[in-house]
């Protein structure tokens, strides 16, 4: 087949244009052909040029692959297209080195100029002086002797001398002639850190750091640095070592025959090192290891290689029982399994009992805490209790014991461990103190004017204890102005003013002398002094109010007269921090006070400003929960109502609405109506949805409290009735008269559904389908809503309509029983 | 990770006041300006075994140093480096040369 060729016409321009892009791209092997194929045309310098670079290039690629000889002929080459002085001439007599072509490396030598030697090529220098120095000591004949180079070798090898005859004076000497910008340089830094070597190994890192990693140096100072290296890091390091070298290194190290061994079998596994090889390298080298050492790694290791129990035995004798339950423990902790890791604790404490150890008491008293903190607080606190039998002086187990009673608020055990804990830390200020809080949070305030005179012995400056009996000096000073014993009111006030203890402090004191004065002195001037005090005390007139009301309640002191000596606060809206204030003031009120009934008088000052403030000034969420917190505390339902219907209306948070029915209720969750109590039901469920668990739990105790007032009112709606057979002699239930034929079976059934009904069906939706079951009559819907009983009764009659069983009970059946069926209908079902 | 024994460079026997000793020279020599973690290791380790109560809770609640490194550490364990004679110099220096080391101190360094 003919081709039809199109003749190109190849110019030497499209050819040389080829020949540089080619150069560009580092393709300096097609781009020599071309510049060859130029060159076959006509002479060019520039061409020429190309091409010896071309051919330089490629030398040094193949030399980087270890192909010396082809790249000492690469470079050969190029001598034709370059002219003197040639590139990379330095690294064509390394590569005639590396090919070991002596004939040219004498001759390259030889041709070397002192310029070269001791200026140009400073590296090549570096190197020639190292193969001088070792392996080629010849070579220094064909260098210029007339060379730096060639006087600094000499002196070097004077210097090694001295290094070998110990003479350190003579070297120092030596190695201050030898100039920075020498060949030897980086020798002369090298036996400098071996010269300090003797005194300081860091020094001597430090200087073998100044090396470069380029130097022909850099390798023998890394030799140097490995031997100070011990161990694994030893071994890393050895791995990435010739055989001489690693021969000089464990010879500097002083290994044995027997590390010799070690190593060379470690060097020989060290890619395969299963646990297998582990375990039988410790029971293989047990002499080198230590017979401690070996037989406590191969224990350690029989936890993840069990196969090597039998092994271990033959060795070492029997395991140590509690060291291998004690791994196991931990390594199934490790795993989060938590169930496992406790039975090998507690194989952990058998196996200390049976030791005869005076450690081992301390070791269960640990392993019993450590369980401790796995368990439920009731369980929490038995291994607490039980772990004090071993070791009974750790403070903190007591705090923690009386922590879980506190919480658990069972007082008599807590009092029992607070009495066992000051027993036992009598002088320990964190124990005084918590037992000052006990004694401050039960009103006994003498017992904690005690506990705290007993931390100002300990701890002079303690804040907490100063403030403490601060306190409890102003209180009694109010207890006798109330008594009007006026003649020791002074020295009570004095000395809550000699513990000196702030500024705000002094503010209080003085506000106290102004209630003295009045009470007991002059009226005129007291009140005066009062409406100073409380000046200066609040920006605001509601603040001075409560807390006038609530001192002058305190002290019996006619309140109203005071209030008239400050400004009316009647229309005073209280700012964020103003209500800030108040709420702090009403905190610190309901902790230290002893009757609701006076914080409530004084609340009643202030109710109008107060629940103006709260309607028109839009406080944070924040600070009205805390508000309510305080109002549920000191059952202050009228505040607390207005403050949760606020606050529900704006956030409508489950929070919200357990304040709200508690208030609306009085506190009593037992009156909640049946509206009320799916609503707590509702958020119930919603706040553990929404893992708002303080709210679940504040719902969830209303619910409770409510169930407990109404047994049979759980909304479990069958779960009573199974177990009306215990209240037999109770008055006839109508759930019974109505229900008590069914069989079990069927009721379980019925009882199914209805859960299922309540899950699935809105509370408004169930109550609008029993409107309509019981003609939307509103007597009886206004008896379903009040009586839950009744409620449940006609669910039950629908769940077994909806499933289809005849229980013989209709809804007229029901309405009778309950005595709410005036009118007699006929139903669906 | 590291043993807070072997942090601190001290015998598992160690009492409180050497614990305290390499503790305060650890810390001195690696402040926590020079080494934030390295510090913080030191820190945790001298808490850890500080008293006689805490290596005690150490040695139960410390799974052992399972690694096979510290047993090669244990193996390869000695006193004192022999010292660096001229005759070991120029071993070393004979044994430094090799094609790698003269290519890598000729070849011009990549910028």
């Amino acid at each position: 087949m003919n081709k039809k060729r199109t003749a190109t016409a190849v110019t030497p321009e499209s050819l040389e244009k080829q020949a540089q892009e080619k150069l560009e791209n580092g393709k300096y092997k097609e781009s020599g052909e071309l510049y060859k194929k130029l060159l076959q045309l006509s002479a060019n310098e520039q061409w020429s040029k190309s091409l010896a670079y071309c051919y330089v290039q490629r030398a040094g690629a193949l030399a980087t692959k270890g192909m010396f000889k082809e790249a000492v002929v690469l470079w050969d080459n190029h001598c034709q297209y370059a002219q003197a002085p040639y590139d990379a001439y330095d690294q064509y007599i390394i590569w005639l080195i590396l090919s070991k072509n002596k004939v040219n490396i004498q001759k390259n030598l030889q041709q070397l100029s002192v310029q070269q030697l001791d200026k140009d090529y400073s590296e090549l220098a570096s190197i020639l002086g190292l193969l001088a120095l070792t392996e080629s000591p010849e070579m220094i004949n064909d260098l210029p002797q007339e060379s730096a180079f060639v006087a600094h070798f000499h002196l070097i090898q004077a210097g090694l001398q001295a290094y070998a005859n110990e003479d350190e004076v003579k070297l120092t000497e030596i190695l201050k002639q030898i100039p920075y910008r020498s060949a030897f340089r980086d020798l002369r830094i090298l036996l400098q850190a071996l010269l300090v070597l003797p005194n300081s190994e860091s020094q001597t890192q430090v200087s073998l750091a100044k090396i470069s990693s380029r130097s022909a140096y850099a390798s023998v100072a890394r030799l140097l640095e490995i031997t100070f290296l011990q161990g694994a890091a030893l071994f890393d390091a050895l791995l990435g070592l010739n055989h001489s070298q690693r021969r000089i290194i464990c010879q500097l190290k002083g290994f044995n025959k027997q590390q010799s061994e070690f190593l060379e079998h470690l060097t020989r596994q060290h890619e395969h090192l299963s646990d297998k090889v582990k375990f039988n390298m410790a029971i293989q080298y047990q002499s080198l290891l230590g017979g401690g050492v070996a037989k406590n790694y191969c224990q350690q290791l029989l936890s993840v290689y069990s196969t090597g129990y039998k092994d271990f035995k033959k060795k070492f004798g029997a395991s140590d029982e509690y060291e291998e339950n004690r791994v196991s423990a931990l390594l199934c902790e490790q795993e989060g399994n938590v169930y496992d890791a406790g039975y090998h604790w507690r194989l952990c404490i058998k196996a200390l009992h049976d030791q005869d150890d005076p450690e081992n008491a301390l070791k269960i008293a640990m392993i019993l805490r450590h369980l401790s903190r796995g368990e439920e607080p009731p369980e929490q606190a038995e291994l607490l209790i039980e772990s004090l039998q071993y070791d009974a002086e750790d403070r903190d187990v007591y705090l923690r014991i009386l922590d879980f009673y506190q919480q658990s608020e069972a007082t008599k055990e807590y009092k029992e461990w607070m009495a066992k804990t000051l027993a036992k830390f009598p002088q320990d200020i964190e124990v005084l103190a918590r037992a000052v809080r006990e004694a401050t949070a039960n009103k006994s305030y003498r017992k904690a004017s005690q506990y705290a005179s007993k931390i100002l012995k300990i701890d002079p400056l303690n804040t907490f204890a100063k403030q403490t009996l601060f306190t409890s000096h102003l209180a009694h000073a109010h207890r006798l102005i109330r008594e009007k014993s006026y003649h020791l009111v002074d020295k009570e006030i004095k000395q809550a003013e000699a513990l000196n203890i702030g500024k705000a402090y002094v503010k209080q004191t003085q506000l106290l002398r102004a209630f003295f004065c009045f009470a007991h002195e002059d009226k005129e001037q007291g009140l005066q002094l009062i409406a100073d005090a409380f000046t200066e005390l609040y920006a605001d007139p509601v603040n001075r109010y409560f807390h006038a009301s609530k001192e002058a309640l305190s002290m019996g002191l006619p309140v109203a007269t005071i209030l008239r000596a400050l400004p009316a606060a009647k229309d005073h809206l209280l700012s964020a921090a103003e209500f800030a204030q108040f709420l702090q003031l009403l905190e610190q009120f309901t902790l230290a006070s002893e009757s609701k009934e006076q914080l409530h008088k004084a609340l009643e000052k202030i109710k109008a400003p107060l629940k103006k403030s709260l309607t028109q000034q839009g406080y944070d969420e924040p600070a009205l929960l805390s508000l309510c917190k305080v109002l549920e505390k000191i059952h202050h339902f009228e505040l607390l109502r207005h403050c949760a219907k606020l606050a529900y209306s704006k956030w409508k948070q489950p929070v919200w609405l357990y304040y709200s029915i508690y208030a609306n209720n009085n506190g009593k969750p037992e009156d909640c109506t049946f509206r009320e109590l799916m609503s707590l039901q509702h958020y119930h469920e919603q706040a553990m949805q929404d893992k708002d668990f303080q709210a679940g739990l504040l719902l969830e105790k209303l619910l409770d409290r409510y169930y407990e007032a109404h047994p049979q009112r759980n909304m479990g709606f069958l779960e009573n009735f199974f177990a009306m057979d215990e209240d037999e002699e109770e008055d006839i239930d109508p759930m019974e008269v109505l229900f008590g034929h069914i069989p079990d079976v069927v009721l379980m059934d019925l009882n199914n559904t209805i859960e299922s009904l309540a899950k699935t069906t809105s509370v408004e939706q169930v109550g609008s389908e029993l409107a309509e079951l019981v003609g939307n009559d509103h007597n009886i819907m206004f008896a379903i809503m009040k009586d839950p009983d009744l409620f449940s009764a006609l669910m039950v009659v629908k769940s077994a309509d909806q499933l289809g069983v005849d229980i013989e009970v209709s809804i007229q059946d029901v309405l009778d029983c309950f005595g709410v069926g005036k009118k007699t209908r006929s139903f669906p079902f | 990770m590291s043993s807070a024994y072997k942090i601190l460079d001290v015998a598992m026997t160690a009492d409180d006041a050497e614990v305290k000793q390499a503790y305060l020279r650890l810390v001195k020599d690696n402040p926590p300006d020079r080494d934030q973690q390295k510090f913080q290791a030191i820190h945790a380790a001298y808490s850890a075994i500080k008293d006689h109560k805490s290596r005690i809770s150490y040695s139960v609640f410390t799974l052992p140093d399972m690694s096979f490194d510290t047993l090669i550490d244990q193996a390869l364990a000695t006193e004192q480096n022999s010292p660096v004679n001229a005759d070991v110099l120029t071993q070393l220096l004979t044994a430094s040369v090799d094609d790698a080391t003269l290519l890598k101190a000729i070849t011009p360094a990549e910028k």
